[in-house]
């Protein structure tokens, strides 16, 4: 099956959660333009990333203005939409990626692998998820979990194509470009690795994220002891068919990513079993 | 755990920085999360409404149009795939950046 994908990469502003969704949903009228069937965002794409005092102002559920709105137009559309997004369940936040599909199921996946200034904010997230589509099993990851190889290793020979949202820095002064003596080396990892995991699972990848500058909180002793960078996101969203080389990556700046991939055999939802009582849906619904 | 990929040398103090705030952060976390009322607001109490325009009932969706899609594909590493395989990198510079914020 050929289908056409897009990696969405923006920048956030801080707080701004109609502005951002507005950015978001020109972005995706583009890709729905381009007939494309599966369309990604980047990490906390409408809240922007980054160290702000409560996250709880602009924390949703599944009835949040942003999961609302990216279902309607996933089903306006018939286009999946996968986009990350501040959970709140109860008491607890997260740090999440929805996966909106066009029958109007709502997918969530909540980030496992919290780092830096994250674990001060959310709450970590338990569980893999693998949901069923038309165009196959679909994997789901956020940012620092594609560095963590029981990530990839939860997903091997289970998913037919991998979803990964991020807000992932470059680790180096915008002003002086000096990378950090510590974390220099991760920025440019944020190309390298979805390419690996496409041929290492022989799976698709769309790994879509930020860009524009950030400011990076390192604790380094917790909260009150920090060191900062003025910092950019790296940008480099991609498309990485296995079967295909090099992979279509995108410089620094808003950008559309589009690229046609082959999936093989994908077994959709009828044949789709959960491969693992540690892989089941996190939250599912379909709205009447 | 292992990591998926080198990150050098310093991996051993990335790791262990990496569990150190990690307590701490669940700890802060903790606290804060003690001080949150668990109802959710509702979408309605929302302090304002999201001004997204509803999208053109007419847009194209046939494969034909992508050419209406954007700007002309500014990307095709792979010349020979791209007959078969449509990539294409848009330039949305229009879109407003962040100001740096130092």
């Amino acid at each position: 099956m050929k289908i056409t994908v897009a990696a969405l990469q923006m920048p956030s502003e801080p707080g701004q959660v109609a502005a951002n969704l507005e950015r978001a949903d020109a972005l995706l009228t583009k890709a729905h333009q381009a007939d494309t069937a599966l369309a990604v965002l980047p990490e906390l794409f409408n809240t922007g990333y980054g160290l702000h005092p409560d996250f709880a102002l602009h924390a949703e559920g599944i009835e949040g203005p942003t999961l609302r709105h990216l279902s309607r137009r996933s089903r306006e559309w018939r286009m999946g939409i996968a986009g990350g997004f501040v959970e709140r369940d109860g008491r607890h936040l997260y740090d999440a990626l929805a996966l909106c599909l066009p029958s109007g199921s709502v997918h969530v996946y909540r980030k496992r692998n919290l780092v830096f200034w994250e674990p001060f904010r959310f709450r970590r997230g338990r569980s893999p998820l693998v949901v069923p589509t038309p165009w196959g099993r679909i994997g789901l990851a956020i940012c620092a979990d594609m560095i963590q190889r029981p990530v990839w290793d939860d997903y091997r020979g289970r998913i037919d194509l991998a979803v990964i949202a991020a807000a992932w820095p470059d680790f180096a002064c915008r002003h002086s470009t000096r990378a950090h003596w510590l974390f220099g080396g991760l920025g440019p990892l944020s190309a390298e690795i979805p390419a690996k995991v496409a041929g290492d699972l022989d799976v698709p990848v769309i790994f879509a994220n930020q860009c524009g500058v950030t400011r990076t909180t390192i604790p380094v002793l917790g909260l009150g002891l920090v060191q900062e960078i003025a910092d950019r996101f790296t940008g480099r969203s991609s498309i990485c068919d296995a079967r295909r080389n090099p992979p279509v990556i995108a410089e620094g700046g808003p950008r559309l990513v589009l690229s046609d991939i082959l999936i093989s055999d994908p077994r959709g939802p009828h044949s789709w079993r959960s491969t693992s009582p540690s892989v089941p849906a996190v939250f599912s619904s379909a709205p009447g | 755990m292992a990591f998926y990929v080198a990150v050098g040398p310093r991996g051993l103090l990335f790791r262990a920085g990496m569990i150190l705030t990690g307590v701490m952060g669940s700890l802060s976390y903790w606290l804060a999360s003690r001080r949150r009322t668990a109802t959710l607001l509702t979408p309605g109490s929302w302090p304002a409404a999201l001004p997204v325009a509803e999208a053109p009932s007419d847009l194209p969706a046939a494969p034909d149009d992508r050419a209406l899609a954007g700007p002309v594909p500014a990307m095709h590493l792979d010349e020979a795939a791209g007959e078969e395989f449509g990539e294409s990198v848009s330039d949305l510079s229009g879109l407003v950046l962040l100001d740096p914020l130092c």
